[in-house]
């Protein structure tokens, strides 16, 4: 069986999608699906479903059905991570300078003078009902958080039951791969076989700028977490749980990671 | 019954259980070598390469000598 791939920029990041044995022009489809999310998804185009939506805060608005999952999913990411992957922090990114793709690079921090503090619990401040969500006044939602690992988890149901999607680092892999013996993905330093798993990194050493200011944020503090980790690796039983689980384990810190992760996950990376 | 062989009959209850217990303990230390000892594994392989420490699970294979089709990543 062979093997078929495409590359290429979407999402903010670069995508790379695999499929064995089944007709290459899935996946040209499957880019044109992921590059439409991006237009829909994307909070750094004024006219995109994502923008329109914060930009009408305070007020019931329709929402596409996409939309109104990842809006859910945000909800469940809460949940799981204990608060810590959080959806709404979209005004502390914008304060630290996040105001644009990371590729025109950062504008000038405003945290000095906003004094955020902490983000209110995401289901305080959203609300989803069929159809139709509403977030709170004064806020508003970015989805880059947890939308990538939604998203390859999507792809690979309509790509077969053997593929892989890699999106800037957030995967999931379905079937054995090319071989039988699994996909083999480069993982903390070695080569791990995924089968009908999902892996992802959370860290601070990519979109970093400025003095100590990246694009993670703690709601806790409402500003770029502190802590004594640099980057996390984990794999899990989706993209999407693998997204949540590598973010909270990297707000949480070292000690309480391996505890999280521990119950959650059959592998992770911990650096340093 | 005088009071005092009560109180010699405690006592000596007493004494012969703290004996007794302190002996079987002794004949029964923990032995890893024991045949029937359940194995202990750890439950996960922890690896450190340079900072970095990696933990995978029984259930997950690996290899250093594969090269990876993709690789997660900081994005």
């Amino acid at each position: 069986m062979s093997l078929e791939s495409l590359s290429f920029p979407a999402l903010g990041t670069e995508c790379h999608l695999f499929l064995v044995g089944k007709d290459p022009k899935a996946l040209a489809r499957g880019a044109d699906w992921i590059r439409s999310l991006h237009e829909q998804l994307t909070r750094f185009e004024p006219d995109s479903e994502l923008s329109t939506f914060n930009a009408t805060a305070g007020s019931w608005t329709r929402v596409s059905p996409v939309l109104e999952s990842l809006l859910r999913e945000a909800l469940r990411a809460h949940e799981v991570s204990h608060g810590l992957v959080h959806a709404g922090v979209l005004n502390a990114l914008l304060a630290t300078g996040y105001t644009r793709t990371f590729s025109k690079g950062p504008t000038k921090p405003t945290l000095q003078t906003q004094h955020l503090g902490p983000t209110p619990p995401l289901d305080t401040i959203l609300e989803v009902g069929h159809g139709h969500a509403r977030v709170r006044a004064g806020y508003g939602i970015d989805l880059g958080g947890i939308a990538k690992g939604w998203i390859a988890d999507r792809l690979v149901e309509q790509l077969g039951d053997n593929a892989l999607v890699n999106l800037g680092g957030d995967i999931f892999a379905s079937g054995e791969g090319e071989d039988g013996e699994g996909w083999p993905v480069g993982f903390g330093g070695t080569t791990v076989f995924l089968h009908d798993q999902g892996a992802a990194t959370s860290g601070s050493r990519g979109r970093r700028w400025g003095q100590s200011l990246h694009h993670l944020i703690d709601p806790r503090t409402g500003r770029p977490s502190k802590t004594d980790l640099e980057e996390v690796s984990v794999i899990a039983t989706s993209g999407a749980d693998a997204e949540i689980y590598a973010k909270t384990a990297f707000l949480m810190g070292r000690d309480a990671a391996e505890y999280f992760l521990g119950e959650h996950c059959p592998g992770w990376w911990l650096y340093p | 019954m005088p009071a005092w062989s009560l109180k010699l009959a405690a006592v000596l209850v007493t004494g012969l259980a703290a004996v007794g217990s302190a002996g079987y303990v002794s004949r029964h230390v923990k032995s890893d070598g024991a045949p029937l000892h359940p194995p202990v594994i750890s439950s996960a392989a922890t690896v450190a390469g340079g900072d970095g420490h990696l933990n995978l699970k029984p259930s997950v294979q690996s290899s250093d000598d594969q090269q990876p089709i993709t690789f997660t990543s900081v994005s």
